[in-house]
């Protein structure tokens, strides 16, 4: 039924892993699986916090853009996409679809921007730069998360390939 | 240059040919509706906040490779013009072109970035930059610089041409710091360096300013078309969707594509605005 059991915390839960990143706890003094899902930054690749349909988040070195391929450097200004994202992307706290274009620096410690974004952005970034300061993703990247699963992956090469990748998150 | 259409619709140019019918628009009530062509004095921009052009970022591209990423960007309707179409272009009714174009290029990087789009009061700006609004004209770095320091109101708490300080409420006030304009890069060089460098921007998704003594007029640049082995220069104006071009895009060719002025803005403040009604 589970993967593997991970550990177990001070309040008598054993963390089970059931998918690579997506994780339960099981009730020790109780017997019973709470769902207690969550997820852990300290393990390789670890999808997006996880949040309630699709939310996506593009994060680039904007000092670097410049040297992508045009038909990459375009997916942060396609129309194609951004119509796509609206349609499909639930709505975000703030109204918006929940999609946003962000840069490695925007959302830095200390900064007013991230005193003043929504949490689910704030969390996301922060994974997105966890796996790229530890070296398990380069910039430009993105994270998916629709609830059920997500990742943190490479931003894919152009629009077409972005919104087929995206379409495996609506299924 | 032969007929380049959008939405299946001439693409308005101003070229050598026919520049002089640009210079003599004005407002219903005959104000004009320009400004200062001029950046500003150097008092004024000591007080900008810029990143440094070699420090920016940016790459810049040689005609070729230039033309070549213009091309397909409009190909996949990923230019700024396309991402930000479907909102209304602002529309001043006075000579306030050095702050419009500005407010112009913020909405675009907030859109673009998919953080709520509230269209900015150039006005709220005004009012801190000059004590008549600079409704006759102003220096488009004092905009950028205010913006830098005080950011800006939304047209729902503070009207696009409000050029009154009834508007300067507690509301309004507390909406500006999710208005904030941040990185900011002036272009130097000549004409044709500064004109390779706002391409250059456009392509890799920064609106810029561009100030054009010919026309005593500051715009907001954010696209632009290489055909027949020619650059042109995409603006969007800020006289409305129906005075100019289609909502307000157009390019600019021959003589008339140059900048006399020109900055990029690289970032706005990341924040959702407060939702107020």
């Amino acid at each position: 039924m589970f993967a593997s059991v991970v550990g177990a915390t001070e309040a008598s839960i054993l963390v089970v892993e059931v998918q690579p990143g997506i994780y339960y706890g099981l009730d020790l003094e109780t017997g019973l699986a709470r769902t207690i899902l969550f997820t852990r930054l300290d393990t390789p690749n670890p999808p997006p916090l996880p949040t309630t349909g699709l939310h996506v988040l593009i994060v680039d070195d904007e000092n670097l853009r410049g040297s992508l391929p045009q038909s990459q450097i375009n997916i942060f200004t396609s129309k194609k996409l951004a119509d796509w994202l609206n349609t499909n992307c639930v709505k975000a706290a703030d109204g918006q679809p929940a999609y946003r274009f962000s840069s490695n620096d925007s959302l830095e410690e200390g900064t007013p921007a991230r005193k003043l974004e929504l949490k689910v952005w704030v969390d996301g970034w922060d994974a997105v730069m966890a796996a790229v300061n530890e070296k398990r993703v380069t910039l430009p990247a993105w994270a998916i998360s629709n609830g059920k699963i997500g990742v943190i992956e490479a931003l894919p090469a152009n629009v077409d390939t972005c919104i087929t990748r995206l379409e495996e998150f609506t299924k | 240059m032969s007929e380049l259409l959008f939405n299946n619709r001439p693409i308005e140019i101003i070229g050598d040919n026919n520049y002089l019918r640009y210079l003599n628009r004005a407002a219903p009530d005959g104000a004009s509706l320009y400004g200062l062509a001029m950046p500003g004095p150097d008092d004024i921009m000591c007080q900008l906040r810029v990143v440094p052009q070699e420090a920016s970022g940016l790459a810049v591209y040689d005609e070729k490779e230039l033309g070549e990423r213009l091309e397909d960007m409009w190909a996949a309707e990923a230019t700024i013009m396309h991402r930000t179409y479907h909102v209304s272009s602002l529309h001043q009714n006075r000579g306030t072109c050095w702050i419009h174009g500005t407010c112009q290029a913020m909405g675009m990087l907030q859109i673009m970035a998919n953080i709520p789009y509230r269209p900015l009061s150039p006005a709220s700006v005004a009012c801190h930059c000059y004590s008549n609004f600079g409704v006759n004209g102003g220096y488009p770095a004092k905009g950028v610089s205010v913006l830098q320091e005080k950011g800006a109101c939304p047209i729902s708490l503070w009207p696009e041409n409000g050029f009154s300080r009834k508007y300067d409420t507690p509301e309004s006030q507390a909406s500006r710091e999710f208005n904030w304009l941040e990185e900011v890069v002036i272009f130097s060089g000549g004409a044709e360096e500064r004109l390779m460098r706002c391409l250059s921007a456009h392509v890799q998704g920064k609106p810029t300013g561009q100030s054009f003594d010919w026309w005593s007029h500051y715009v907001c640049g954010c696209w632009g078309r290489y055909k027949n082995g020619r650059l042109m220069n995409g603006i969007r104006n800020t006289w409305g969707d129906d005075g100019f071009g289609d909502k307000g895009f157009g390019l600019l060719e021959g003589s008339r594509m140059y900048p006399s002025w020109a900055c990029a803005f690289l970032r706005v403040r990341q924040t959702p605005p407060k939702l107020v009604t």
